[in-house]
């Protein structure tokens, strides 16, 4: 049954696409899917048409009502609700290479 | 023929115009319009004495919409008429020297359109006005066809169907012109055949042009008019809900931390729901990360506010 997902996943990035510089970073990305592997393999898909790279997702977790995300990603999950071909980005938790 | 490193080709034709049109800005066709998306050198697209179009009657660079702004009175120079953005009204009616319409550019089911000083019906976030005349809504088939007919009238297989017509007109009098000489004689036949059809297809070569001077500037994304979605604050969107830079990759907010942990459980505190409080309740005024309850998250850091 197809559900709106939250997956927190590790992305790699073109140089200069984020506004620090740095190319990893974190997100939580809310899209529809049947399951936590469907929903990887399409956002994975989509990540690669601007050349971004999906390293991991760390967790797949069902949109749950309930939660309190947070302005913006609660935004983005009413976004979502909205329009079953949703595939949204939140905020990059980014960082530098050790 | 190739100008600088651009491999654009122009017809020669168009080139002697678009020359022409960048050496008299006055007359309503700035030189930077038409130059950066022909693939013409900044060189070729700078005015008469290689003055750039910007010196010209104090006008700056492009404005909004793209037009230029006269830095002595603050108006937009939208070609047909001057635009004051503080009112948002132009400074003339907009008339036609060579209709007898008195709102030759309204369309008579919108009344909006019957006021012939607001600019783009008032709805200047959803449209934009090309020439001073025109919504683009309304004016985008006809600058479209303009432009077109423009670059074919100019190019070579244009002036071959053009020579050619002009060609078979004549000779169509030199028919007719015989015919009613052999009228004249007993034996003439007096038939006129009829122009014979142009041998080459109407098309455009140089593929299809802009359908309005404002997408020749291009790299302004989608608008929301045309987008396929629309955000929650009016900008346009792509099929899949996300805003669009001006690179064509996703817009997006961005939060640096210094090591990947911290980056991993701020985005992870983020998507469980674990937002963070304001505990004002012991000693100085502080806040940690709780859980979906609002309960402390064990072993979080307490961050505390900055000092005012």
């Amino acid at each position: 049954m197809t559900k709106l997902w939250i997956a927190n996943c590790e992305i790699r990035v073109e140089a200069g696409d984020l506004p620090s510089g740095s190319t990893l970073a974190f997100s939580n990305i809310v899209t529809w899917g049947d399951d936590p592997e469907q929903v990887t393999e399409k956002i994975k898909t989509d990540l690669a048409r601007f050349n971004w790279h999906l390293i991991a997702c760390q967790r797949v977790d069902p949109a749950d009502d309930d939660k309190d995300y947070g302005d913006e990603l609660n935004e983005l999950v009413i976004q979502a609700q909205g329009n079953p071909n949703a595939i949204l980005l939140g905020r990059f938790f980014s960082y530098r290479p050790d | 023929m190739q100008l600088g490193s651009s491999t654009t080709q122009i017809p020669d034709g168009l080139l002697a115009a678009m020359t022409l049109l960048s050496e008299k800005p006055h007359q309503g066709v700035p030189s930077w319009n038409l130059a950066p998306h022909q693939g013409i050198d900044e060189r070729n697209s700078t005015a008469a004495l290689g003055l750039r179009a910007s010196e010209h009657l104090n006008r700056v660079w492009p404005r909004y919409t793209g037009k230029e702004r006269d830095t002595e009175s603050g108006n937009d120079y939208m070609f047909a008429r001057y635009y004051n953005s503080a009112t948002g009204r132009f400074l003339s009616p907009d008339w036609d020297a060579k209709s007898d319409d008195p709102v030759p550019y309204a369309k008579l089911d919108d009344p909006q359109s019957l006021n012939l000083y607001s600019y783009v019906l008032n709805n200047p976030v959803g449209r934009a006005d090309a020439d001073g005349h025109c919504v683009e809504d309304f004016c985008i088939v006809e600058v479209g066809a303009a432009i077109a007919l423009f670059h074919f009238t100019a190019s070579p297989v244009g002036q071959k169907i053009i020579h050619d017509g002009v060609s078979a007109t004549v000779s169509v009098i030199e028919r007719a012109g015989s015919s009613i000489a052999g009228l004249l004689h007993p034996d003439g036949s007096g038939q006129v055949p009829p122009p014979p059809p142009p041998s080459v297809p109407v098309s455009s070569p140089q593929g299809t042009p802009p359908s309005s001077p404002t997408e020749k500037r291009g790299g302004t994304g989608p608008k929301a008019a045309n987008a396929p979605g629309v955000s929650a604050g009016g900008q346009a969107t792509d099929e899949y809900g996300r805003k669009r830079g001006p690179s064509g990759k996703p817009q997006i907010n961005e939060t640096d931390s210094n090591t990947r942990e911290g980056a991993g459980n701020r985005s992870l505190d983020e998507g469980s729901g674990k937002v963070e409080h304001a505990n004002p309740a012991r000693g100085k005024p502080h806040f940690h990360p709780t859980d979906a309850q609002g309960n402390k998250k064990p072993g979080s850091t307490h961050h505390n506010y900055p000092d005012n």
